[in-house]
């Protein structure tokens, strides 16, 4: 007998088998080659793998920046002036590495947290990997059949003008829902979970 | 008198005994955090694996070795010179 209705498959995620190279402090990366994390399943595939959007580091950039630039001013401008006479202009060549040390070390940190607070979704669960501060970590994963529903919220002139917002995702597990936050194209990111989960529930 | 000349002495010196000893605290807090950044960039790097991951860890230990010489160099600037 003849088959009345085929379900077209236009509407599943195309994964391409070859992975495309990125930028490494890309902040979206869909299907990136060389980006792997601890328990990945050897068929597993990492579909998303998502930061922090670069322009929400602006804060501790421009910091950074005053933070360098201040003692070329500062120190210089003591010294002329004598505003601290019992400091004797020697003393200088020991506080100009101790601030640039401590500059460099809010730098890294900062860096660092970024970098490794992560979103990933792949073809079988997502993970949610929260570096709080440099001591607190908090990882989160469920499989992508628990998930219940997915949106996203952008609201603000940073977040409409660079095109990046929250993604929810809300789970039937022990965590009640996942947070992208501040992630590039949250609408992409929301229509690629969900085209996973719709090619899950066929499977 | 001289237990007086001895005291004021004391007194016009302890802002910068007080200067030199909480500034080796300072950078040897600051040493131990530098260790814990390369530990915990280790850690991470094994969480998120990617090709830049050495490049990182390489980085930390480069601030790590940048914390000791400006700590043994306060040491060789308030105390020795």
């Amino acid at each position: 007998m003849p088959d009345i209705f085929v379900s077209p498959n236009t509407r599943l995620p195309k994964i391409k088998k070859e992975p495309v190279k990125v930028n490494p402090f890309s902040a979206f990366m869909f299907m990136p080659e060389g980006v792997s994390f601890e328990n990945q399943e050897p068929d597993e595939t990492v579909v998303l793998f998502l930061r922090k959007h670069f322009i929400t580091n602006l804060p501790w950039i421009l910091i950074t920046a005053i933070l360098i630039l201040l003692p070329l001013f500062l120190f210089p401008f003591i010294i002329i002036n004598s505003l601290i006479p019992q400091l004797p202009s020697s003393f200088f060549s020991l506080i100009s590495p101790v601030w640039y040390l401590f500059t460099a070390s809010y730098l890294l940190v900062n860096f660092l947290i970024w970098y490794f607070t992560v979103s990933i979704v792949t073809t079988e669960r997502i993970l949610d990997i929260d570096f709080l501060n440099i001591l607190n970590k908090k990882v989160a994963e469920t499989r992508l059949s628990k998930i219940e529903d997915v949106t996203q919220k952008t609201g603000g002139f940073f977040e409409a003008f660079f095109d990046y917002g929250n993604v929810y995702v809300q789970t039937a597990g022990t965590e009640a829902y996942f947070l992208f936050q501040s992630v590039p194209r949250p609408q992409q990111v929301v229509r690629i979970v969900n085209q996973l989960l719709e090619r899950q529930e066929e499977t | 008198m001289p237990s007086d000349e001895l005291i004021f002495d004391l007194i016009s010196r302890l802002p910068f005994v007080l200067i030199r000893i909480f500034t080796v605290i300072a950078l040897l807090l600051h040493l131990f955090f530098s260790i814990i950044i390369v530990r915990q960039t280790k850690i991470m790097i094994k969480i998120v694996e990617a090709q830049i991951s050495p490049t990182i860890y390489l980085i930390s230990v480069i601030h790590f070795l940048i914390s000791l010489t400006v700590f043994l160099w306060a040491i060789l600037f308030l105390f020795l010179i």
